[in-house]
Order: structure tokens, then sequence, then C-alpha cells
């Protein structure tokens, strides 16, 4: 069948709570680019009952905005697990929980490590973090507490990737692998590129 | 009723300046082929990374983007940026 021009499609029932099916399960509906859904109805919104999938990776939906404006985009979220690993201070560690979700650009990273093993007077340092610091993390930085109660600043680096941890109390004095007990929480917001 | 777990690559990306390859590794649950859990895990690797317990596609992947050039160009960047900010 080819075109059919309408005004309306409506509902056998006319009284506005029917269902209209278009297509079936696996087809296409194909709206042309430039077309806009608008709801004249006295209800705000649209409402969907179930969740939206993209059939192309990377894309989005621009927020706050009536133009595709880059920096209203967004187009990542992801949630999953990464592994924390002994870099510097201590020559290994086990990992209790390690997670991240990702939102855009930013990504917030907790983690519980314990067990650690060999600790030594040099600075406690970390690696394994889930995306690559992008170069506006130099600087960023989260919290930690260790298991002999040393409360502390968590920090990135987009040069190291690693994570380094200073004391609360005192100018970027570094926490050491000895002086920390047996373990560690901490969490950090940082930006990829 | 058969239910295995696989992990499979989920994403390799190539990102920023410096040619880090992020690993996105996904693990599925699946029920008589189909996937009815799924979780994601990830690290990525910088120029300088030891690769070697990779997947073989991943190391591929760091081998053509890590040019010499590359590496050169990341470990000046590193040693200039812990010069400024110490650890």
């Amino acid at each position: 069948m080819g075109t059919i021009y309408v005004d309306e499609i409506k509902h056998q029932s006319a009284q506005g709570s029917g269902t209209i099916t278009l297509g079936a399960s696996g087809e296409t509906i194909n709206i042309p680019s430039g077309v806009t859904l608008t709801n004249n109805g006295t209800q705000t919104g649209l409402t969907l009952s179930d969740n939206i999938l993209f059939n192309t990776a990377s894309k989005g939906i621009y927020l706050g905005v009536t133009t595709a404006t880059a920096s209203n985009l967004l187009d990542d979220y992801e949630e999953g697990t990464w592994t924390p690993a002994a870099y510097a201070g201590i020559s290994g560690l086990g990992v209790s929980q390690a997670t991240y979700t990702k939102i855009g650009r930013s990504v917030t990273i907790y983690a519980e490590v314990t067990g650690f093993v060999s600790p030594t007077g040099s600075a406690l340092q970390i690696s394994g973090l889930p995306f690559t610091p992008g170069s506006a993390s130099l600087y960023m930085q989260g919290t930690a507490e260790s298991d002999s109660g040393a409360m502390g600043i968590a920090r990135t680096s987009a040069a190291t990737g690693r994570i380094t941890f200073f004391y609360g109390t005192t100018s970027r004095t570094t926490y050491v692998g000895n002086n920390l007990g047996g373990g560690l929480r901490f969490s950090l917001t940082y930006f990829t590129d | 009723m058969a239910i295995i777990k696989e992990t499979v690559i989920g994403k390799v990306e190539v990102v920023g300046e410096f040619k880090a390859v992020q690993v996105a590794m996904d693990t599925l649950i699946k029920e008589d082929g189909k996937v009815i859990s799924q979780t994601r895990h990830r690290h990525f690797l910088m120029p300088d990374a030891d690769i070697t317990n990779e997947l073989q596609e991943v190391q591929n992947i760091c081998n053509t983007a890590w040019t010499q050039e590359v590496k050169d160009a990341w470990i000046a960047f590193k040693q200039e940026q812990e010069n400024k900010l110490g650890v």
C-alpha cells in the first residue's frame, strides 16, 4: 500500500482512552527528519511504558533546550565495577567492592579495599580506575577513611591515572601504606575528556 | 534449562591525546541463550602499560594506537605533571 493522507487517526471508541497500535513487534515505524511530536492535550509530558533504546550507540537526549546544543546533550550513562590495584605503599590488596557510575563525562567511583600486603612507608597510590581521567581532572578529589581512623582526601591525576591519598588535617601529607591499618574506603568524582 | 556465564568484550575505545585504551568487559548470565543478567567491568590502559595479560584483540588495538610518537608524548606529559603535582 502506498501513502495515505489523513488529518487525524483516533481510536474507534472515540472516548480518548483506547489504544492505537502502530506496526507489530520487530517492525520499524519511520518518522522522517524534522517531524515534531506535540502533546496538545491538557496533561503534561509524554508517558512511555518502557525504556528507550536507541538503535545507534552514543545517541542521547538534549536536556533543557529547544535546539541541539552539544553542552546539553546527555549521551552516556553506565554502571559497573572496577579493580583497584596496589601501585605504591603496598604490594597487594583485597577488594571488598569497587563500583562506578558514569553520567556524561562525570565518573563517580567508590571502593572498599582491605588486607594490604607488605605496607611500607611510601605514599599510598592505587591504580585501576575504570575510565581515563581527562585533562581537566588533574586535581579532582574525594574523601577517604582508613581502618586506622585517618580521614583524608583521595586525589586522582590525569597524568598518572592513579589515586593518591592525603591526610585531611595537614598540608598535602600523603597517606603511607604502613599507617592505615588493614583497609581503606574512598569515593571520588572525576571527569573524562 | 541451561544457565551459562560468559565474559565478552563490551567495548574498546581509544580516547584522548595520548590514545588511552578503555576496555569494558561484560559478564553475561544466559538462560537458554537469553541474557537474564549483565554486569560491566572496566579498566583503561595508557601507552606505558603492561598489556601482556590483555586479550589479543585489546593488545592489537593498543599496538596500533600507541605509536612511538604517542608513547614519547605520554611519557613527557606524565613527567611534567608528576614534577608539578608531586606524587
